[in-house]
């Protein structure tokens, strides 16, 4: 969305679910070759009225509202969506950074944080939509870019017991690299 | 041991020392750290200093309260099995096939942690007690809570409403995926709460009489070393300065400075060491080969704390090697490693040919370091003969005390100063009663608490009979399944918030009255109490007469309202829980609010009662008196605004009577439903006997005020004072008059359920009042829907 | 092995939390229920009659409820066991599993086909526990844990799960489920009404689904728990309809504990499929 500003969050303590997820690729599935990596952030996309200050609104919501950010848990940076930074990971050489969006395709979360901003936070004129949604950065080796890029697609579209993990396409949507988000 | 002592004795100033004190991050008095240097005759080491810290703060040595509740609370009864002392208490429950069974039940408060960090802190607050009560050797198998909250519709409006989402929401996600059934609990909102929540947490298991496993050394390690075994989550900084935080008052401007203090819950952990598993396994073999075992949780002080109490209750001292603890992080330093309150951590002390099974257990029958994040089972140290507590560091010793002087505490004693009440009576307290009933049934706290509870998993475990909301206590039957046993406990929360401050006394004794008078009302009889004592800042003289008066309440109540079928044996405190300064930086101190949990037994829980009406025709008893005492009371509060100025008391011969009366009157079959009186009084008890959320309303009552009485029909049906309201069919009346009459109790009759979802009140034949059930139920149902969003 | 005697594995992963329950249950319909660790030797997973996967939170539901379970090898041997005919029964976390398996609805065997999605309440999101009613569809050829059913029972059980709502992309999915009649039970009112909404429909499932077999009807992903349902006692005493009724007269007479309760129907069911087989 053009006019949304991007909330990211990260745990600062050690992350079970990320852990589980790379402990059941890389032990249960094929992926202990390729995969290096993998990292897990909420990923708050809200879309505001225009004319409103989107950086200042971020800030606000990050800092000032208790339904994002729990400084005692969480780091966080906020962005306006078109200039959200490329590089969150380094890639040694041979590896290749990809990031991919999960969403839930009926967002209560994102409706539930809505509706708390609207009521709590009196916000209704500025803040038109919020979707939740989990960004996954996974550091992967691989021989070349188009073949990284593959098995990044493979690991986040659950397809059968063999084949994906992070997304169920029946009831999520995954969006492939910063441009599509 | 040089490089990182604490130069206590070259600090002559008394500021210089507390500064330096701050500085290290740690909470004690500058007179308590030269009483460690007197104890160790030499300056601490950080260690020390941070593992004395956390042993001598209120949480863990009771140095403000332990005089007055040993005074109390010393009496004692012939079915307790383990009283207080250890991580639970422990009472009879049943035999069945030849085994003895044992209700183990602790109570714990995690009120600090919860207004931070609501959804850590309630996890971390079930996942706490929850161990408390499986090292004893118990199955888990019930948990309830005791929440209170500020005003969400007040001046912290969103972050009350945050807290209490969060609460509720850490509650189901830690309780429902570890298994263990929510049974029981209360909710109130007052804005005295706004910058303390509580969250006040019970939990109860079962276990056979003669397998109960005790936090303590074995007797054995008198004569050699046994290992000491840490199993569980790999240690981190999270929590480190937990326990000093929670005896603290709240600042809330420094969120920060307690990032330490963050608990992180892991119910997937604590699901594969505790619900019949991992620990089972070890606890069954030990058994099974008559090896003696000592276990304890790692809860508040974490490693040293646990170390150091189960060695010193066996008699021992203890070596550890700090850096043979698994971590999850780099080079922490000795005192986190030592003092951090890592989550999802027992300690085991066994004799060294049991070792290897032990570790083969976590480690590879259940995988922990694969499946569970790194956890793992591994020997960090041993026992030792002298009574030292050494904790050595990558080789070096960087403590070394008498253990007995770390876990014996220190003892203050705290002025105490009655607090005079400056409440006032409402001018005019006479209303339309359809009115009165209305505002309270819709009130935030007269109204069903279905939005919260059904997140919670009330029947996981399958034992479940009774559940919230479907009488005054839930019901469990524990070993139907695996004994075809009917026997069944019963667990109520109790503790009316707005009583404690017109008089302290009465708060403690109500709350006792409360919470056995709702397991009287399921059918069962009350067999233990546990309490958690919440209140202000213990060095003000005012806050510390309320507590001292509060548990002053509760031994009076539970010493005389003694057990049913006893020679007046005292109904027991086996576990509890003291928590201060809870209060705002502005000095703004919580409502008095002791929470009383009540364990009952049932011989047949296919006895039990629920509060629903069940059939036209049926009478409606009172039992119960019913006295002018309003202040507190809901509708003084809710219909006028005003607090009052006469406590609702308790009469304990009355009470005591009346409470047996029921029991016996429900035992022998003679009653359909039964609910107490309580919160908004008599008429509040009848409508909620109307009312269900799993089905509209259908039946009603019509209900006849006796003309004899001496106080004002609204004052007769919105009192507080206990009592009950028992459906009894029209067949049975003459017999339960007889046996309530043999109790020396009195039975009142005052009218009939009708088929009609309405209360129809008369008095003299005159309609008082005829009152819709079906409006006040859409009110009472949809309200806190509102707020748990 | 004794023809008399039927032996169900409750397959027990990190996290599972209703195990013991459902072996009771089982026990209670007239089988032997033995409590299967998910690392246990697999080759011995292959004696059984028949499995049942209880309820709980494998993994924590990290990722998904059920996500990482599938992935276990030990799914790899029920998936073999299942393409035998053997029947398999997904409690509520035992049916996110199935689902993510690719077991139901499996008209393409072993392809992830639906999902078991966070609810949608059109209120509060998050976990809701409390009891429903669900319907015995119509089936021409019914799935084996219908077999004790008619169809149009009506059965009062609870429900307990955060991610419980059957979901697809695939319109044309649903017709197939419908015309392969796969749908075994779905979520109504006391009188047997379907109606979408919460709280009728606890999770806002698609077509009302509560049950949901694979193509040949011998396993079924169910998200009601029939064991918190198979004794009378169980069964709370304001539950409207007949069983309430029910409820409150086994409250006079003193029989709660020895009348089955409305959810035993499902594991008598697979009882009874499991003689069929036999015999067949």
């Amino acid at each position: 969305m053009n006019n949304s500003v991007i909330i990211i969050v990260k745990l600062k303590t050690k992350d079970p679910v990320s852990e589980s997820a790379f402990q059941c690729l890389t032990g249960e599935m094929d992926y202990q070759a390729s995969l290096q990596s993998l990292t897990r952030y909420d990923y708050w996309d809200i879309q505001v009225s225009p004319g409103i200050d989107r950086l200042e609104l971020g800030r606000y919501l990050a800092t000032e509202t208790k339904l994002f950010v729990n400084p005692n848990k969480h780091t966080f940076e906020y962005h306006l969506a078109e200039s959200v930074p490329a590089a969150m990971e380094r890639a040694a050489s041979g590896e290749h950074i990809h990031r991919l969006l999960v969403r839930d395709n009926e967002d209560s979360k994102g409706t539930e944080v809505l509706h708390h901003l609207h009521r709590l936070y009196n916000l209704p004129d500025k803040i038109m939509a919020v979707r939740s949604g989990v960004l996954w950065i996974l550091r992967i080796k691989a021989a070349d870019p188009d073949d990284a890029q593959s098995i990044a697609r493979e690991i986040a579209m659950t397809r059968n017991r063999k084949s994906g993990l992070l997304a169920n396409p029946q009831s999520q949507t995954i969006s492939f690299g910063l441009t599509t988000f | 041991m040089n490089d990182r002592m604490v130069q206590v004795n070259q600090m002559r100033s008394d500021t210089d020392l507390a500064a330096e004190l701050r500085r290290l991050g740690i909470g004690m008095t500058v007179s308590e750290a030269r009483k460690v240097v007197s104890i160790l005759g030499r300056d601490p080491t950080i260690v020390e200093l941070f593992i004395f810290d956390i042993e001598w703060s209120e949480h863990c040595s009771y140095k403000s309260s332990r005089k007055i509740l040993k005074k109390y609370f010393s009496f004692e009864a012939s079915n307790v099995v383990l009283g207080t002392g250890e991580d639970a208490g422990i009472v009879d429950f049943t035999s069945v096939n030849g085994i003895e069974y044992a209700i183990v039940i602790a109570h714990e408060s995690h009120n600090h942690p919860s207004q931070v960090l609501p959804v850590e802190g309630a996890a971390t607050g079930i996942g706490g007690i929850v161990r408390d009560v499986d090292c004893m050797g118990a199955h888990v198998c019930a948990v309830a809570d005791g929440l209170r909250f500020g005003d969400p519709d007040g001046t912290f409006k969103p972050r009350t409403r945050w807290i209490l989402n969060g609460v509720v929401d850490g509650i189901w996600q830690y309780g429902n995926a570890l298994g263990v059934p929510n049974l029981a609990g209360d909710v109130y909102f007052d804005s005295s709460f706004d910058d303390n929540c509580l969250v006040n947490v019970v939990c109860m298991g079962i276990v056979p009489r003669n397998r109960i496993i005790r936090s303590r050394v074995p007797e054995g390690a008198k004569t050699r070393d046994f290992d000491l075994i840490l199993v569980g989550k790999p240690t981190d900084a999270s929590g480190f300065g937990g326990v000093t935080f929670a005896s603290e008052i709240l600042d809330e401007k420094e969120d920060d400075r307690t990032i330490g203090a963050v608990q992180v819950h892991d119910p997937f952990l604590k699901n594969i060491l505790i619900t019949h598993k991992a620990n089972r396994m070890v606890w069954d073999l030990a058994f099974e080969k008559g090896i003696p075992i000592g276990m304890k949780d790692l809860g508040g002080g974490g490693l040293a704390c646990a170390s150091s109490e189960i060695c010193s209750a066996g008699g021992v001292g203890a070596e550890i090697h700090l850096d043979r603890v698994h971590t999850s992080m780099e080079n922490l330093p000795p005192e986190v490693i030592a003092c951090g309150e890592t989550q999802e951590r027992f300690i085991f002390a066994v004799p060294p040919e049991f070792t290897d099974s032990v570790l083969n257990i976590y480690n590879s029958v259940w995988e922990l370091p694969k499946e569970a994040n790194g956890a793992c089972a591994r020997v960090i140290g041993r026992t030792l003969r002298d009574p030292r507590y050494r904790l050595f560091h990558n080789g070096e010793l960087v403590c070394d005390a008498p253990i007995h002087e770390i876990t014996s505490g220190i003892l203050y004693d705290r002025e105490s100063k009655p607090l005079h009440w400056e409440g006032r009576e409402p001018a005019d307290t006479r209303m339309d009663i359809t009115d009165a009933l209305s505002m309270i049934m819709a009130s935030l706290n007269g109204c069903s608490r279905h939005p919260v509870y059904r997140h919670y998993d009330t029947e996981v475990q399958g034992c479940a009979l009774i559940r919230p909301g479907e009488a005054d206590a839930g019901i469990i039957v524990p070993l139907f399944h695996t004994h075809g046993s009917r026997a069944g406990i019963a667990l109520s929360v109790d503790g009316n918030p707005f009583i404690g401050e017109i008089d302290p006394y009465w708060s403690g004794a109500v709350a006792v009255a409360e919470a056995m008078r709702n397991v009287v009302a399921s059918g069962a009889i009350p067999r233990a109490l546990t309490d958690c004592l919440n209140y202000g800042n213990p060095e003000k003289s005012g806050a510390f007469w309320q507590f001292e008066q509060g548990v002053r309440g509760i031994a009076d109540a539970a010493v005389k309202l003694w057990q049913y079928d006893t020679d007046r044996e005292p109904v027991p405190i086996v576990s509890g829980n003291v928590s201060f300064y809870n209060e705002s930086a502005l000095g703004q101190a919580i409502k008095p609010s002791p929470i009383v949990a009540c364990a009952g037994v049932i011989r047949d829980a296919g006895k039990a009662m629920t509060l629903h009406l069940k059939e036209p025709g049926n009478r409606i008893v009172l039992i119960g008196d019913r006295r002018d005492e309003m202040g507190g009371s809901a509708y003084y509060r809710t219909c006028f605004k005003q607090t009052g100025t006469q406590s609702v008391t308790v009469d304990f011969e009355r009470e005591r009577k009346d409470m047996h009366a029921v029991i016996a009157l429900i035992s022998r079959n003679l009653v359909r439903s039964c609910h107490d009186i309580s919160d908004g009084g008599l008429l509040v008890c009848l409508a909620e006997m109307c009312l269900s959320t799993r089905n509209p309303p259908g039946l009603g009552a019509k209900l006849i005020v006796p003309g004899n009485i001496t106080i004002s029909p609204e004052r007769y049906l919105f009192t507080e004072c206990g009592g009950f309201l028992l459906e009894i069919p029209v067949s049975q009346i003459e017999l339960a008059e007889r046996i309530a009459a043999d109790f020396d109790s009195e039975s009142v009759d005052l009218g009939e359920v009708i088929s009609r979802p309405e209360i129809h009140i008369v008095q003299h034949e005159r309609t008082l009042a005829q009152i819709s059930m079906t409006d006040i139920h859409r009110k009472w149902i949809g309200i806190l829907k509102e707020y748990i969003s | 092995m004794n023809q008399d005697i039927i032996s169900i594995a409750v397959v027990q992963y990190p996290g599972t939390n209703c195990e013991f329950e459902t072996s009771a249950a089982v026990a209670a319909a007239g089988m032997n229920a033995v409590v299967f660790r998910w690392n246990a030797d697999p080759g011995e997973l292959s004696g059984f009659d028949g499995y049942v996967l209880p309820g709980g939170f494998s993994y924590q539901d990290r990722v998904r409820a059920g996500a990482i379970a599938a992935k276990k090898r030990i799914t790899e041997t029920l998936i073999r066991q299942a393409e035998q005919g053997k029947p398999i029964l997904g409690i509520c976390n035992g049916a996110q599993i199935l689902i993510e398996t690719g077991m139901v609805p499996g008209i393409v065997w072993g392809e992830i086909q639906m999902a078991l999605a966070k609810n949608n309440t059109g209120d509060r999101m998050g976990y809701h526990c409390d009891w429903v009613f669900i319907r015995s569809e119509p089936q021409d050829n019914p799935g084996c844990f219908n077999l004790n059913c008619r169809s149009g029972d009506i059965i009062p059980i609870p429900v307990a799960h955060a991610e419980g709502r059957f979901t697809t992309q695939s319109y044309k999915l649903l017709n197939d489920l419908t015309r392969h009649s796969q749908i075994g039970f779905k979520y109504c009112t006391v009188s047997g009404e379907i109606d979408p909404d919460f709280p009728v429909n606890p999770s806002g499932s698609v077509l009302n689904i509560a049950g949901l077999y694979n193509t040949e009807g011998n396993v079924m992903a169910f998200m009601p728990h029939p064991e918190r349902a198979s004794w009378m006692y169980q069964v709370p005493m304001d539950l409207p309809g007949i069983y309430g009724k029910h409820r409150m007269e086994s409250h006079l007479n003193q029989s709660c504990f020895n009348t089955p309760g409305p959810g035993l129907t499902i594991f008598s069911s697979m009882k009874q499929f499991i003689l069929n087989r036999r015999k067949s």
